[in-house]
């Protein structure tokens, strides 16, 4: 539109000339080679600049238009053809920008109204709540980065409940049995008696062990588990489990064995917290393993890290056992069946603490033996998990 | 001739306190630890109502239902920590009569378990309907209480926690647990609202309520009816 204007100006400046006049107002020099000896008329004469030197008037300057008179008839009608198809040509493009700018609009607005009604169904619970990606790449990559988030808060809020309804039911049992036998000796249909006592206290106990695990637990799966690392050796941690699961290994006629390779380099853990992975292996060993059977703690080193296992000659884990071993409150039958305690919150908690040292945990099972192995990284060595493909185990 | 009751679940301590209790009202009562030995048991010591826990080991409450109900019209209860609705609505189509969830009250379940019987087979209650301490009488059954022959005329509220003291006269009870008696539930806070009770029926049925003969306090724990400690 511009230029076509500008190109307009540029037919109309070429009728501009100049006429230089001596002072009677005879023209003696022209842009047109025609006009030079006539006399400038009135009208020249009265918008001409006078050329004065020392006073004196030396001659007239005239900066002049030709007038459209001086357009030929053949000009006159490209002109007027020019201007009309400027007219046409800015009428369409306005026309043109109006629709173009309507169906950005549209196309803009209308994922983003999508996104603005599913932000407020989200703010009003309605968590999972997805729109549908289209539009400019811009909106598309708004809308998926929406739905990302969406899923998210819906995946958080189910976890958070099915969490809340798991502890809820696992403290329905002691809480039942507290209650029970509380209100029975109360009643006097069962007799106050240190035996019954004894049940209602150890219940209390459970409790109270719940919920100082469910708080290691939350915050270990939040990483606000702040740990203390330095470099400990592998042969010190082993000495120290042994050392305490020793008597009650004795106690249940249960063979503990330990055998650490030689010269393994120091890791990089928080001393306490790894005592506690291995306290909850060995403690999980020894409720499945029967009398007579055997507990076995090796350690050796692979690839810059350091591995732990916890093997023991119990009854073993089928595949679907072993998948859901490390959740939280999951119970292999004959754990359930002998009552023999545990908040069911051991191995969860383990393998969080095992994450949280950049190390890995797994569990691997054959009848009559299972094997809870996990590594750690050297002292000085990277995160097991940043170094990708899971790398062979180790021997056993 | 009593009934036989039959309490399947997995964990000890909860078949004890059950056990006592439904022994205590009177039933025979035969426990087992699993839903395998519960159908088995339905079989061989017919039972005339069997309370089934869901999670059990080797066959859980769910299996074992159905399996009892292929042969047998035994009315069954489920005992349970699973409180989804879904889940009472599964156990009730199964063809189970009640569905009590965990923690409960002992004394709550012996009389659902009351109820049912008298409602399967028509028995009467072998729950006792009238208590005596003293020259006082509650009965539950016309739900009246008398003082030495004279009627009182008490609020509802008023009648259950006297009914709850004199069913076990000299055994104290909290405010607390009196509150849950008499309302299905209490809130910490809230027990001081039993002496408002305990005071407007002292004042009915004791000749001088300010030094009362049946309802007395225990100092810091809560009150009791007079008589035999247990």
């Amino acid at each position: 539109m511009g230029q076509g204007a500008g190109a307009g100006r540029g037919g109309v400046r070429r009728g501009w000339e100049v006429l230089l006049a001596d002072a009677s107002g005879t023209v003696i020099a022209a842009t047109d080679p025609a006009q030079v000896g006539a006399p400038l008329d009135a009208d020249a004469l009265s918008q001409a600049i006078p050329l004065e030197v020392a006073g004196a008037r030396v001659g007239w300057l005239v900066q002049a238009t030709r007038g459209e008179q001086a357009l030929g008839e053949t000009e006159t009608r490209f002109l007027t053809e020019v201007t009309n198809w400027l007219t046409a040509a800015a009428l369409i493009a306005v026309l043109l920008a109006v629709a173009a700018s309507l169906v950005l609009a549209r196309g803009l607005a209308r994922p983003l109204q999508a996104l603005t009604r599913a932000t407020r169904d989200v703010a009003g619970g309605a968590l999972g709540r997805q729109v549908k990606v289209g539009g400019p790449a811009e909106v598309v990559e708004l809308a998926e980065a929406f739905n990302r988030m969406s899923h998210d808060l819906a995946d958080g809020e189910a976890l958070r409940q099915r969490m809340a309804a798991d502890v809820a039911h696992e403290l329905r049992t002691p809480v039942s049995v507290l209650r029970g036998h509380l209100e029975a000796m109360l009643d006097g249909v069962l007799p106050t008696d240190g035996a019954h006592l004894a049940v209602a206290h150890d219940q209390t106990i459970h409790l109270a062990r719940l919920v100082d695990d469910l708080r290691l637990l939350t915050l270990a799966e939040a990483g606000r588990l702040p740990l203390e690392r330095a470099p400990v050796a592998p042969e010190a941690l082993v000495r120290q489990a042994v050392e305490r699961f020793a008597p009650l290994a004795l106690d249940a006629g249960v063979a503990l064995k330990h055998e650490v390779a030689p010269g393994l380099a120091p890791v990089f853990v928080d001393g306490d917290r790894i005592q506690q992975v291995l306290g909850n292996l060995l403690a999980n060993a020894l409720r499945h393993v029967a009398q007579g059977g055997e507990i076995a703690l090796r350690v050796g080193a692979q690839e810059g890290a350091v591995w732990f296992a916890v093997s023991n000659t119990g009854p073993g884990l089928d595949p679907a056992q072993a998948a859901h071993v490390f959740d939280r409150f999951w119970r292999a039958e004959d754990a359930r069946a002998r009552d023999s305690g545990g908040s069911g919150l051991g191995l969860a908690i383990t393998q969080q603490l095992v994450v949280l040292h950049g190390g890995r945990i797994w569990v691997e099972s054959a009848p009559a033996r299972t094997a809870f192995v996990f590594e750690l990284p050297v002292a000085g060595g990277e995160d097991l998990e940043a170094r990708g493909a899971r790398r062979p185990l180790p021997p056993r | 001739m009593s009934r036989k009751i039959l309490v399947a679940d997995d964990e000890q301590h909860l078949l004890e306190t059950v056990r006592a209790y439904l022994k205590d009202a009177g039933f025979d009562v035969v426990t087992v630890r699993n839903g395998r030995d519960a159908l088995f048991a339905v079989r061989h010591e017919q039972p005339d109502l069997v309370i089934l826990d869901v999670m059990m080991p080797e066959m859980d409450g769910w299996e074992a239902a159905r399996l009892i109900r292929k042969e047998s019209e035994v009315p069954l209860l489920f005992l349970t920590a699973r409180v989804d609705e879904a889940d009472q609505v599964a156990g009730l189509e199964i063809g189970a009569d009640e569905y009590i969830t965990k923690p409960f009250s002992p004394r709550v379940l012996v009389a659902r378990v009351r109820a049912i019987l008298r409602r399967v087979y028509g028995d009467l209650s072998t729950e006792p309907t009238t208590w005596r301490v003293g020259g006082l009488v509650l009965n539950a059954e016309t739900h009246t209480v008398t003082r030495d022959g004279v009627r009182l005329d008490l609020t509802p509220s008023e009648f259950d926690l006297l009914q709850v003291m004199m069913a076990r006269p000299g055994r104290v009870f909290t405010r607390m647990e009196l509150l849950d008696r008499i309302q299905g539930e209490a809130y910490a806070g809230y027990e001081r609202t039993i002496d408002v009770h305990i005071k407007n029926l002292r004042a009915k049925l004791e000749a001088d309520p300010r030094n009362p003969r049946y309802i007395e306090t225990v100092y810091g724990v809560g009150y009791r009816m007079a008589g035999d400690a247990q």
